[in-house]
């Protein structure tokens, strides 16, 4: 899965962009998970020192080794960009990016904010029109159905209040 | 003979019997669909498995997990594209096989072949348990920090060209492993004052962020649809009799297979491309592999199935997996507070046993669906992703929630469900990091009890023989990178010269 070229891969010798630009470009993805990464362990390492002994131990050992695995990482990328610098996989469909990723990503908001029921329902129905479904009993029975099979199933037989 | 008796009547019950047909069928539709595969399936499963008894839930999951690698196969040999990394060979001649009309044959042949390869796996389990069992009774806590240390490095380092990446981000699980309470001092540890991290961040919400919601991110913004569209023709009875022509290719891709999956790391793609391989260089007619020989079906097929086996023996006797598969079942076990590891034989030998059963009973379970509803997958294999994606979302986020009723639950998923689609998009590891997860418990708590035992001195690391060869391993398994380079380099000049 990781580690793998999908064929739409864009790095230094990528077409359409300057070279010097699109390895820029593939820098400030490299930092974007490495600095995160780093400020975590630091953050933790800092704390660790307020733990006692034994408790501190292990995750102070994990810290240092770490550490020196991202002072080579950093020299590396430093030294060597092209190779080491991030070969991100470009999304060959960007128009529909957005319209997927939200078809996708709204069913957890509107739970957040209506519940689960009326967000299984909501997202059923938009799901349906996205899909270009034009049946209106379609429309009218499949959402209905699946809100309610899933809250029986979780409320009546696994005990889960939703 | 009690408990063979004992599983036996627990896995025939009605109960028992309509969960794992359930969780048969769910295998064989997930494991169908190109791009979920056997993780996502079995971390969509755990949520389920968690409301029922350990003696339904564990044989549900075993005989999902067993049902998924069969139904790769059906897309690979109907779409040419791999339902899970397992099936990546079938393709080169299930496919030509479909294309000839005889894609009912070609699934008999995956089916008879994932049969007896899990069956003589399943066989090779309960041996190598009983082995195993004995064996890990020679470690004491050094022995088992520095084994698990050892398994982790080289899952780490072995991740194709992002060995410092695989040891970063298995020192940052690592860490996330250890919020909470400490088990040797009781102090909390990195919670920020927050209830719910007092006992750390659960096991089944960090693999449903780095699988389910990762995974879900990774297709939605890649793929507009899982696959075409799919035929079957041709005669199934045909299919399933045709692998016991081929006995010398079945037992050496079960023994490539065990082997593969019993060294951590490697993985079950490689353990069914070097199967397919070495079966098409030991056959009489190379020259028909890739044009729909039979054997081309068996050797991959003998071999995924094999490395079930083979990586559970480590995972269930040490407690280190195999492979991610293997990883997340392991987070089923001990959902139900099973520790795997020297005492499981002792304080959950009726488990065991039920497991090793459920996994022989797998195979007819799947045997028999898709006899019955082979065209039903082969349509499954059509679903767009549009109503994919939210509907394992939602299982996904439902399944998070359920675990404890917890919003923070789902937070959490969410919030491992951004950092597994940042680490894929930038080629980071995902398996060292749910392998440290997994293993930093084991590893701190034995850390802490070698340095009990010793006083504080670190000496004890380098105590006995068997403490010395696993400080030499993990060594060796951190140089394995430059060595591979090395000796890379070398055959490149002396392919040169």
């Amino acid at each position: 899965m990781t580690g793998m070229s999908n064929g739409n891969e864009k790095n230094v010798s990528g077409v359409g962009l300057d070279a010097s630009k699109q390895l820029r470009r593939n820098m400030m993805y490299e930092l974007l998970m490495s600095v995160p990464m780093f400020v975590f362990i630091l953050v933790y390492f800092i704390q660790s020192f307020g733990y006692p002994k034994e408790a501190a131990r292990l995750p102070r050992l994990v810290c240092t080794v770490s550490f020196v695995l991202f002072f080579i990482y950093f020299v590396q990328l430093m030294r060597c960009p092209e190779k080491q610098a991030a070969r991100v996989s470009e999304n060959p469909n960007p128009k529909k990016f957005w319209g997927t990723f939200i078809s996708v990503w709204f069913f957890p908001i509107i739970w957040a904010l209506a519940g689960y029921r009326i967000a299984v329902l909501v997202v059923s129905e938009a799901m349906l029109l996205l899909l270009g479904v034009k049946n209106r009993l379609v429309l009218v029975i499949v959402p209905v159905v699946l809100s309610l099979g899933v809250y029986f199933v979780f409320t009546r037989y696994l005990y889960v209040p939703l | 003979m009690e408990l063979w008796v004992e599983a036996l009547l627990n896995m025939f019950k009605p109960t028992t019997m309509l969960w794992i047909m359930i969780g048969g069928f769910i295998g064989l539709v997930f494991g169908a669909l190109p791009g979920i595969g056997t993780s996502l399936t079995l971390t969509l499963l755990l949520p389920l498995t968690f409301h029922l008894p350990p003696l339904v839930g564990l044989p549900m999951l075993i005989v999902a997990w067993e049902s998924c690698v069969v139904g790769g196969s059906i897309s690979s040999i109907l779409l040419n594209t791999p339902g899970t990394g397992g099936n990546v060979a079938t393709c080169f001649d299930g496919f030509p096989l479909a294309e000839q009309g005889k894609a009912r044959v070609a699934l008999g042949i995956a089916t008879a072949s994932s049969m007896i390869g899990g069956i003589l796996a399943t066989i090779l389990l309960y041996f190598g348990l009983r082995f195993f069992s004995r064996i890990i009774l020679l470690f004491g806590p050094t022995e088992i920090f520095l084994l698990a240390v050892a398994g982790l490095c080289l899952l780490s380092v072995t991740t194709k060209g992002a060995a410092l990446k695989g040891l970063i981000v298995a020192g940052v699980g690592l860490l996330i492993s250890s919020i909470g309470f400490d088990i040797i001092s009781g102090f909390t540890r990195f919670t920020w004052g927050m209830d719910y991290l007092y006992e750390g961040i659960p096991y089944i919400t960090i693999v449903i962020g780095l699988f389910a919601v990762a995974r879900m991110l990774e297709l939605v913004t890649e793929k507009e649809q899982v696959s075409e569209t799919g035929k079957l023709e041709g005669s199934l009875l045909e299919g399933l009799l045709a692998p016991f022509r081929y006995l010398r290719t079945v037992l050496r891709s079960f023994t490539i297979g065990a082997i593969i999956g019993f060294i951590p790391g490697l993985g079950v793609t490689s353990a069914s491309l070097i199967a397919y391989g070495m079966a098409r260089d030991s056959a009489p007619n190379p020259e028909e592999f890739g044009k729909g020989a039979y054997e081309g079906v068996v050797a991959p097929e003998v071999a995924n199935n094999a490395v079930k086996g083979g990586a559970l023996i480590p995972g269930l006797s040490l407690g280190i997996p195999g492979n991610t598969d293997t990883a997340v079942f392991l987070v089923g076990l001990m959902m139900y507070g099973i520790r795997p590891g020297s005492d499981l034989f002792v304080t959950n030998a009726h488990l065991v046993y039920l497991l090793i059963v459920a996994s022989i009973v797998a195979h007819f379970v799947y045997c028999f669906q898709i006899s019955l509803f082979s065209s039903i997958f082969a349509k499954i294999t059509t679903l767009p992703l549009g109503i994919l994606a939210p509907i394992v979302l939602l299982i996904a986020l439902t399944g998070a929630y359920t675990l404890q009723n917890n919003i923070w639950d789902v937070i959490f998923a969410l919030v491992f469900g951004i950092i597994g689609y940042g680490m894929i998009k930038l080629k980071y590891p995902v398996v060292p990091f749910l392998m440290a997860v997994i293993l930093g418990p084991i590893i701190e708590a034995n850390y802490g009890r070698a340095l009990l035992i010793s006083g504080g001195s670190y000496s004890i690391f380098f105590s006995s023989v068997l403490s010395k060869v696993l400080v030499v391993a993990i060594a060796l398994s951190l140089l394995l990178p430059f060595l591979q380079s090395l000796f890379t380099e070398r055959l490149g000049r002396k392919v040169q010269a």
